[in-house]
C-alpha cells in the first residue's frame, strides 16, 4: 500500500477551499467531469454544499456520498437490487426470533417486554456493519451462555432470517464491495474528506479507495490528544500527521440557568444580525440534544430564521403524535380525553363532508358543560344538549318554540360534527380490530392517519408555512405505517393484534427524523457532533457544562465503554461518540470563528447547582447575572420585548400592547396595574351598590382573587373527566341544599298542623327525607360526572348521610326551631353600605333570640381571631341581618329580644361540631373596620395579590404569564413596604 | 473517642484515624462543620495514594449531585492529573444503582436497555399513576363489597383525598410488598366483634373511671350508639364521634391514648383491606414500567436491592469490583438505600466491601423522602471502632 499524501487544513472554511482545489485537480480541463466527495457523518456535507459554490464557482459534476452509499453503487447488482433492510423488517425478525424456540434461555424472562425488542432493534442497528467480521461478533458476545452472548445471538439469528428473505444490510454491502475489482475503483475520481472518524467497519473499503491514483484526501489537522482520529488516518494510509493547530480561547459566559442561557445566546445572535452580520455566518452549537428545542423556539420567537441538521424523534412531530394517539384510542377507547388529544394535534385536514377545521376548543367547553367524559356518554350527548338548552330557555323565560339562538344553533351543529367524527373513528377502529393480517390493519390505520394529517400534496400546500421537517416527518410516518405490512412476511411474520400494533408503533416512532435546512440566510443549529466542520464566523456553544460536554459515558450492557478487540474495529462504541464531541470542540477552537461558550449555573431539572465543563478549566469566565439583566441590558428578542424596552408606542394590536405593558410593568420598581393596582373607577364601587360579603372576604384573601371573578367575570371549573371523587365545594353545595330543603318543607306546612321540629316521628321522617333529597340532587350532579367515580360516590354518600344524620340528631337535642332556611336578605347596612346575602339557617332559640347557622363541610376550629384577619366576615353580618328581618321571620317586633347569636356548624367526619362566635362589641367594631378597609381598597382599585399557599393557586395567579413566583415576590415586596410604613407610623 | 487533629494534605486538620487504615470499615459521627467531606476526601485520597487501590474499586455515595461534584472537584485538586477518577463511581446512590442495573439488566429482571425518569419527572409520573390506581381501586370496589365498605370507612374520616398519598407510599417501595406477606385483612365481622369487645372494656378503663361525670355521660351515650349499630360500617362513625368528643380534651393521657385507640380500631381493618387491594394494582403498574423499560427514580433502588438479594452470583461480582464504599451524609439514608449498602458490605456473605460512613445524626434533612436517622444511629452503635468529629470548621471560636 502506498503512503497517502493528504492536504492538511484547518477546520471550517479551509476544508472547502482544499476540497475545491482537489476537485479542480481531478476534473482537469473537463469542468463537468464527475467527482465523488465522500464525507463522514455530521455537518461536513452541508458545509461543503454551501461553501463550494463560493470558493470554486460551482458544484457541477460533484456528488456527495457517504461511504456506504458509494459501496452500494459499486457492488454487483445481485446485491444492490436486494430489498434494503428497514426498521420494520428488523423489528419483525427480532420479534420472530424472540418468540420462537431459538430464543436463548438467558432472555426467556424478558423476551415479551417491548423494551427488550426496542433494545435489540437498536443493537441490530449498532451491529449493522459487524456481520462481516465473525471474530468481532464473537469477541463482543463474550463468554458463551452469558447475557451479552444471548443478545448477540438473537441479532445474528434475526439477520439470518432477513438474509434468507434476500434483504440487504450494511454488512452485505461491505462484504460485496470487497469483490469489486480494483479497475472499477481506479476509474473513480474521489475526494475523501476526513473531518471526523468514519465508521470503523468502513475503513478497509475507504483505504482501498484512498489508494487509487484518482483519489485525493483532505483532512483537518487533528488535535494531538485525538488518538482515535490519528489512528484512523494511519489506517487510511496517511503518513506523519502535522503538529496540532494553534487554538484560540473562547469567550466563556456563565448564565443563571439553561433557559436564560439560550435566550442570551439568541440575543447575541439578534445583535449580530442587527449589526449587519449575515445569519448564515452565525451558528449555535448544542452540547446536548435537550438544547435543540429551546434554541429553535427562541430563535423562532425572535423572528430569526434557523436551519440545521438537528434531529428529532418522529414521536415529537405532528404526524408522530397523531399516530400515537390513534393507536392509544384503538387499543383503549374513544372517550373524550382520547378523542380530543387526537383532534387537537392536527385539526386542519377536511374529512369528507365534515370539513375542517375541527374546533376542539369550542367542543371542549361544550363537552365539559354537558358532562361528556366516557365513551358511553356519546350516545346521550344530543339529549343532554337539548335538555341543557331547554333548561336555559326556562331559566330566562324564553319561549320554547322560538327559533334557536345563534349560540344554540352553533352548539347543535358543533356537537353533530363531533359525534360524526367519533362515529368515524369507532368504525375505523372496528375494521382494525377485525383485521387478521397486518396488511388489512395497515390499510385501515393508513386511512385513519390520512383523516388527520392529510395527504402529501395537501401538506405541501397547507403546511407550507410550517417547518419543512414536519412535512418530512409526516411522509416518514406514512411510509412506516405502510411498511407495517412487512410484518406479514413469511419467516419473520408477527401475528397481528391491536396491542402488538401499539408496541410496534411505539418502537417505530422512537426513530429519528432528520431536519433539513428550511431556508438560506438562517442561523445554523447543530449538535456538537456535527460541528466539526461547521462554517460560521460567529459560533455559540450552549450547554458547556460538566457531564454534558463531553457527555458522561454510560455503562451499557450491549456496547460497553471499552469494546474488546477485534469488535472495536467494526463497531462504534460510546467512547467513539464521546471523542466526537471533544473533536468538534477542538475543531471549533482551531477554526477562524469567534467562539462564545456558555454554561448554566443552576438547572432544576438536574438537581440544582451545576458546574462548567472541565474543557473550560483555566479560562476566564464572564458572569451574566439574571433574567432581568438580559431584558434590560440585552437585545430584545420579541416585538413586545423591543417595544417594552425602547418605550415605543403601539396601536395596531391591543393584545401585543398589553403584553408590552406587562413586560414594562415587571421592570417597574413601583407597583403597577399588573401588581393589582388598577386605580379607582366608578364601576368598581358604584353608589348604591348592594354588596355580597363573600366578595369582600375574597378581596381580603387576595386582591387578584377578587378582581378576576368580580370585576372581569372570570370563572374556573374543574374538568369532570379529572374528577375522581366529589370535590369539596360540590359536597358543600349538596349538604347545604339538603338542610335548606328539609327546613323549608317544614316551614311550608301550616303552622297549626306542623309536627314539632325534629321530635319523635318528625326526626325519623326528616332522616328519611334527607336521604331522598340527597339522592335527587346527586342524580343531577352525577349526570355531569361531578360526583366522581361511582364507587367513590357510594362511599362518600354514606359519609355525607352519616354527617347529616348526626347534625339532625344534634339539632333535635337543642330545642330550637327553624324560622328560615337559605334566608335571602338585602339592604342590611354596614358603615352606610348595603349588603345582601343568604343565611344557611336561622333558628328561634328557647330564650327568644335568633341564631344564625353557617354550615361548613370543611374543618372549623375555634380561633382567637374569629374574623381570621378580615377573611371571615359572614357571621356578624348574618346576625345583623337576622335581627333586621326579625319581624318578617317571626312575626314579632325586635324590641326587647336579645340580639341574634351566630355559629358555624361543621358537618363532616360522620359527625357534627358547633363553633359559636361571640358577637361582642370588640368583634363588631373590628368587623366594621375590616369591611370599610376592604371596600376602600376595592373602590381605589387596589387588587394586590397575596402570596398564595402552596398548591393553592387560582386562575388569577400569574396574570401576565411571566412567572408566578416573580409576581408573588413583587406582592411580598410591595405589601412589606406598606406594612413597614404602617409600623413606623 | 475524639482524636487530636493533625495537618492533612488539604491543609485542613484531620485526625490521624481518618487515614490510618483507609481500606477498613469505619463509622463516623460528625457535627455540622466538623469536616465530614474533608475527612471523606482525605480517606479516599489516602486509599489511592498509600493503599495503592485502583479508583475503579471505589464507590463514593453522596446524597445530591451537587455534593458529588464537590467531592470529585476536591479529589481532583487533591490527586492532580496523575490519577484518573473516571473509573471510580462518585455520585448519588440512585446513580450507583442505575449503573449496576445497566450492567446486569437481565439478571435484575429488566429489559437489556431501560430509561430512568429524573427525580422531578418521576414525581409527576407518580402522581399520574396514583390517580390511575385510585381509579382502578374504585372500579374494583364496584364489584367487591369488602373494598366498598373499606372506602366508606375512609370517607367517614374524610380521608378519601389521602388515597393517592397511600398509593404513593406503596409505590415508593413496591417490591417490599411483594416480598413480605401482608397482614391478612380481617373480615368486617371480625373487626366488628373486636370493636364491640373494646367498647365493652371502655367502662373498665381507669381513664374512664377517672373522668368527670359529664365526660363519662358523653362516652356512655356514644358507646351505646356504637353498640346498637347494625354493622361495622355503621359503628365506625359512632366510634369516631366518641373519638371526636375526646378531641376537646387534652391529648395527654388518659384522653389522647383512649382516642387514638378508638380511632385505630375504627380505621385499621379498613386500611388493611385497602392495602390488600392497592398493592396488586401498584405492583402491576411497576411491572408495566419494567416491561416498557421506563423505570422510576425509586425503582432503581428497589430493583437493585432485589437483584443483590436474589442473585448471589451478581452480588459476588459487584463486591469483587466495588471493594470500598464511602457514604457521605449517612443520616439521610432510608431503609431501601441502607439495604443496598448492607448487601455489599455485610460479612454474612463472603468478601464484603469496606464502608466508610460519615454523617451527622442531628442534621437529617430528607425525612420527607423517608430518610431514617435511626439507621445511622444503629450503624454507629454496632461499630466498636466508631469515631467522632467534633471540631467546627465553619465557625470561628468567637462564634
Amino acid at each position: 500500500m502506498n503512503k497517502i499524501e493528504a492536504s492538511w487544513v484547518r477546520p471550517g472554511r479551509g476544508v472547502a477551499v482544499a476540497v475545491a482545489a482537489a476537485v479542480s485537480e481531478l476534473q482537469g480541463p473537463d469542468r463537468l467531469a464527475e467527482v465523488i466527495v465522500v464525507v463522514p457523518p455530521g455537518g461536513t456535507a452541508a458545509t461543503l454544499r454551501r461553501l463550494l459554490p463560493q470558493v470554486s464557482g460551482g458544484v457541477a459534476g460533484i456528488r456527495f456520498l457517504t461511504p456506504i452509499d458509494l459501496a452500494v453503487e459499486l457492488v454487483d447488482s445481485s446485491v444492490s437490487t436486494m430489498r434494503a433492510v428497514t426498521t420494520q423488517l428488523q423489528l419483525a425478525a427480532i420479534t420472530a426470533v424472540l418468540r420462537s424456540d431459538e430464543c436463548p434461555e438467558a432472555l426467556l424472562g424478558v423476551r415479551d417486554h417491548p423494551a427488550t425488542i426496542d433494545a435489540l432493534v437498536d443493537m441490530a442497528l449498532s451491529l449493522r456493519a459487524a456481520h462481516v467480521h465473525e471474530r468481532a461478533l464473537t469477541a463482543l458476545a463474550g463468554e458463551p451462555g452469558s447475557v451479552r452472548s444471548a443478545l448477540v445471538e438473537v441479532v445474528r439469528r434475526a439477520r439470518q432470517r432477513l438474509v434468507e428473505l434476500r434483504v440487504r444490510d450494511e454488512s452485505a454491502t461491505l462484504a460485496a464491495v470487497e469483490d469489486v475489482d480494483e479497475s472499477v475503483l481506479a476509474a473513480l475520481r474521489v475526494v475523501l474528506v476526513v473531518t471526523d472518524t468514519f465508521h470503523p467497519a468502513q475503513v478497509g473499503f475507504l483505504r482501498r479507495v484512498a489508494d487509487q491514483s484518482q483519489c485525493r484526501l483532505v483532512s483537518i489537522v487533528p488535535a494531538a490528544t485525538d488518538s482515535s482520529l490519528i489512528r484512523q488516518l494511519g489506517e487510511l494510509g496517511c503518513g506523519e500527521v502535522p503538529q496540532s493547530p494553534t487554538t484560540t480561547a473562547p469567550r466563556v459566559v456563565s448564565c443563571p440557568d439553561p433557559d436564560e442561557e439560550v435566550r442570551q445566546v439568541v440575543r447575541w445572535c439578534a445583535a449580530l444580525i442587527d449589526d449587519g452580520v449575515p445569519a448564515d455566518d452565525i451558528a449555535v452549537i448544542c452540547a446536548a440534544q435537550s438544547y435543540r428545542r429551546p434554541v429553535r423556539d427562541e430563535l423562532q420567537r425572535a423572528g430569526i430564521a434557523w436551519s440545521g441538521g438537528a434531529v428529532e424523534k418522529l414521536l415529537g412531530s405532528v404526524a408522530g403524535q397523531v399516530l400515537r394517539h390513534l393507536v392509544d384510542g384503538i387499543v383503549g377507547e374513544w372517550d373524550r380525553p382520547n378523542v380530543f388529544r387526537l383532534l387537537s394535534v392536527a385539526p386542519m385536514y377536511p374529512i369528507g363532508d365534515l370539513g375542517a377545521p375541527r374546533r376542539v376548543g369550542q367542543w371542549t367547553t361544550l363537552c365539559r358543560s354537558l358532562g361528556l367524559v366516557s365513551e358511553a356518554d356519546w350516545s346521550a350527548a344530543t339529549a343532554r344538549l337539548e335538555a341543557a338548552q331547554s333548561a336555559r330557555r326556562q331559566r330566562w323565560g324564553d319561549d320554547p318554540d322560538d327559533a334557536p339562538s345563534r349560540r344554540e344553533a352553533a352548539d347543535t351543529q358543533g356537537l353533530d360534527r363531533l359525534l360524526k367524527l367519533v362515529e368515524r373513528l369507532r368504525n375505523q377502529t372496528g375494521r382494525i380490530m377485525k383485521a387478521k393480517t397486518w396488511a388489512a390493519a395497515t390499510k385501515a390505520l393508513g386511512s385513519m392517519l390520512e383523516d388527520h394529517i392529510g395527504v402529501s400534496t395537501w401538506r405541501e400546500r397547507a403546511w407550507a408555512d410550517g417547518p419543512a421537517w414536519q412535512r418530512n416527518a409526516a411522509d416518514h410516518v406514512e411510509h412506516l405505517v405502510a411498511g407495517l405490512a412487512e410484518l406479514d412476511l413469511d419467516g419473520v411474520a408477527v401475528p397481528f393484534t391491536a396491542s402488538t400494533m401499539r408496541q410496534v408503533v411505539g418502537t417505530l416512532v422512537d426513530t429519528p427524523v432528520r431536519r433539513r435546512g428550511d431556508a438560506a440566510g438562517a442561523v445554523s443549529i447543530a449538535d456538537i457532533g456535527g460541528a466539526v466542520c461547521i462554517d460560521a464566523r460567529h459560533v455559540f456553544v450552549v450547554g458547556v457544562n460538566e457531564g454534558v460536554l463531553p457527555a458522561t459515558a454510560v455503562d451499557d450492557l450491549l456496547l460497553g465503554r471499552d469494546l474488546p478487540e477485534p469488535a472495536a474495529s467494526v463497531i462504534e462504541g460510546p467512547r467513539a461518540r464521546a471523542s466526537r464531541a471533544e473533536r468538534a470542540w477542538n475543531a471549533l477552537l482551531a477554526s477562524d470563528a469567534t467562539v462564545t461558550a456558555t454554561f448554566a449555573r443552576t438547572d432544576l431539572r438536574r438537581g440544582g447547582e451545576v458546574y462548567p465543563s472541565p474543557l473550560l478549566v483555566g479560562m476566564s469566565i464572564e458572569r451574566h447575572e439574571s433574567h432581568a439583566d438580559g431584558l434590560i441590558n440585552g437585545q430584545a428578542l420579541t416585538t413586545s420585548e423591543r417595544l417594552a424596552r425602547d418605550d415605543l408606542a403601539l396601536s395596531h394590536s391591543s393584545r401585543l400592547a398589553r403584553r408590552v405593558d406587562a413586560l414594562r410593568a415587571r421592570l417597574n420598581p413601583e407597583a403597577t396595574e399588573f401588581d393589582g393596582i388598577v386605580g379607582p373607577h366608578p364601576s368598581l364601587a358604584p353608589p348604591g351598590k348592594v354588596w355580597a360579603i363573600t366578595a369582600v372576604e375574597r378581596q381580603a384573601a387576595c386582591g387578584l382573587g377578587y378582581f378576576g371573578p368580580h370585576v372581569l367575570g372570570l370563572t374556573d371549573e374543574t374538568d369532570p373527566a379529572a374528577i375522581l371523587s366529589i370535590e369539596p365545594a360540590q359536597r358543600g353545595t349538596l349538604v347545604h341544599a339538603v338542610f335548606e330543603l328539609v327546613a323549608t318543607e317544614w316551614l311550608a306546612l301550616a303552622e297549626e298542623g306542623r309536627p314539632p321540629w325534629l321530635h319523635g316521628d318528625h326526626l325519623t321522617a326528616t332522616h328519611e327525607r334527607a336521604i331522598e333529597v340527597l339522592d335527587q340532587l346527586a342524580a343531577d350532579i352525577g349526570s355531569q360526572h361531578r360526583l366522581g367515580h361511582e364507587a367513590a360516590w357510594a362511599a362518600e354518600r354514606v359519609h355525607i348521610l352519616q354527617s347529616i344524620a348526626a347534625a339532625l340528631d344534634h339539632e333535635a337535642s337543642e330545642g330550637s326551631r327553624p324560622v328560615a332556611g337559605e334566608h335571602s336578605f338585602s339592604g342590611v347596612e354596614v358603615g352606610g353600605v348595603a349588603f345582601r346575602g343568604k343565611i344557611d339557617r336561622i333558628d328561634l332559640m328557647p330564650h327568644g333570640a335568633l341564631r344564625v347557622t353557617d354550615y361548613k363541610t370543611g374543618k372549623v376550629t375555634a380561633s382567637k381571631d374569629p374574623l381570621s384577619g378580615g377573611q371571615s366576615l359572614q357571621l356578624p353580618l348574618y346576625a345583623r341581618a337576622a335581627d333586621h328581618d326579625r319581624a318578617l321571620l317571626t312575626g314579632s317586633e325586635n324590641g326587647g329580644w336579645p340580639p341574634a347569636t351566630a355559629r358555624y356548624l361543621q358537618v363532616r367526619d360522620a359527625g357534627v361540631k358547633a363553633v359559636e362566635v361571640a358577637l361582642d362589641a370588640a368583634l363588631i367594631g373590628a368587623f366594621e373596620a375590616y369591611v370599610a378597609q376592604w371596600l376602600d381598597e376595592i373602590a381605589a382599585g387596589q387588587f394586590s395579590p397575596q402570596p398564595h399557599p402552596p398548591n393553592g393557586r387560582c386562575l388569577m395567579c400569574c396574570v401576565d404569564s411571566l412567572g408566578v413566583e416573580e409576581l408573588a415576590e413583587r406582592a411580598r415586596h410591595f405589601s412589606g413596604r406598606a406594612n413597614g410604613s404602617e409600623e413606623s407610623e | 473517642m475524639t482524636a487530636p487533629p493533625t495537618d492533612s494534605p488539604n491543609h485542613v486538620l484531620l485526625p490521624d484515624w481518618v487515614t490510618a487504615d483507609p481500606g477498613g470499615s469505619l463509622s463516623v459521627s460528625a457535627g455540622a462543620g466538623s469536616g465530614k467531606t474533608t475527612s471523606l476526601v482525605g480517606r479516599v485520597a489516602a486509599l489511592i495514594e498509600t493503599g495503592g487501590v485502583p479508583p475503579s474499586e471505589l464507590v463514593v455515595i453522596t446524597f445530591t449531585e451537587k455534593a458529588a461534584r464537590e467531592v470529585s472537584h476536591r479529589l481532583r485538586q487533591r490527586l492532580g492529573n496523575v490519577v484518573s477518577l473516571d473509573e471510580a463511581y462518585i455520585g448519588t446512590i440512585h446513580g450507583f444503582c442505575q449503573s449496576l442495573l445497566r450492567r446486569y439488566p437481565i439478571e435484575a429482571g429488566l429489559p437489556p436497555r431501560f430509561t430512568t425518569a429524573d427525580e422531578l419527572t418521576s414525581g409527576a409520573l407518580a402522581d399520574e399513576r396514583a390517580a390511575q390506581v385510585v381509579q382502578e381501586l374504585y372500579n374494583k370496589a364496584a364489584k367487591e363489597p369488602a373494598i366498598e365498605h373499606a372506602l366508606t370507612v375512609m370517607a367517614s374520616f374524610g380521608a378519601m383525598m389521602f388515597l393517592p398519598d397511600l398509593v404513593r407510599a406503596i409505590d415508593n417501595d413496591w417490591l417490599r410488598f411483594t416480598e413480605v406477606e401482608l397482614d391478612r385483612p380481617v373480615s368486617i365481622e371480625v373487626a366488628h366483634s373486636t370493636v364491640m369487645r373494646m367498647l365493652g372494656q371502655v367502662t373498665m378503663d381507669p381513664r374512664y373511671v377517672s373522668a368527670s361525670q359529664a365526660m363519662r355521660n358523653k362516652i356512655d351515650t356514644a358507646v351505646a350508639v356504637a353498640k346498637q349499630a347494625f354493622d361495622f360500617v355503621d359503628s365506625v362513625p359512632a366510634l369516631a364521634r366518641v373519638a371526636t368528643k375526646l378531641n376537646t380534651y387534652p391529648p395527654t393521657p388518659p384522653w389522647g391514648p383512649l382516642r387514638d385507640t378508638m380511632r385505630y380500631a375504627c380505621f385499621q381493618p379498613a386500611l388493611d383491606r385497602l392495602m390488600a387491594a392497592l398493592v396488586p394494582l401498584v405492583v402491576d403498574a411497576a411491572h408495566g414500567r419494567i416491561t416498557r423499560g421506563e423505570l422510576s427514580f425509586d425503582d432503581l433502588l428497589v430493583l437493585t436491592r432485589r437483584m443483590l438479594r436474589t442473585r448471589p452470583d451478581i452480588r459476588t461480582l459487584v463486591r469483587a469490583r466495588h471493594r470500598h464504599l464511602f457514604v457521605d451524609e449517612f443520616q439521610d439514608t432510608d431503609q431501601v438505600q441502607f439495604d443496598v449498602l448492607t448487601e455489599l458490605t455485610s460479612s454474612v456473605a463472603p468478601n464484603p466491601a469496606s464502608m466508610f460512613a460519615v454523617g451527622d445524626p442531628k442534621q437529617s434533612i430528607y425525612g420527607f423522602r423517608g430518610a431514617d436517622v435511626g439507621l445511622f444511629s444503629s450503624l454507629l452503635a454496632a461499630d466498636p471502632s466508631r469515631q467522632e468529629l467534633t471540631v467546627n470548621r465553619r465557625t470561628s471560636a468567637d462564634v
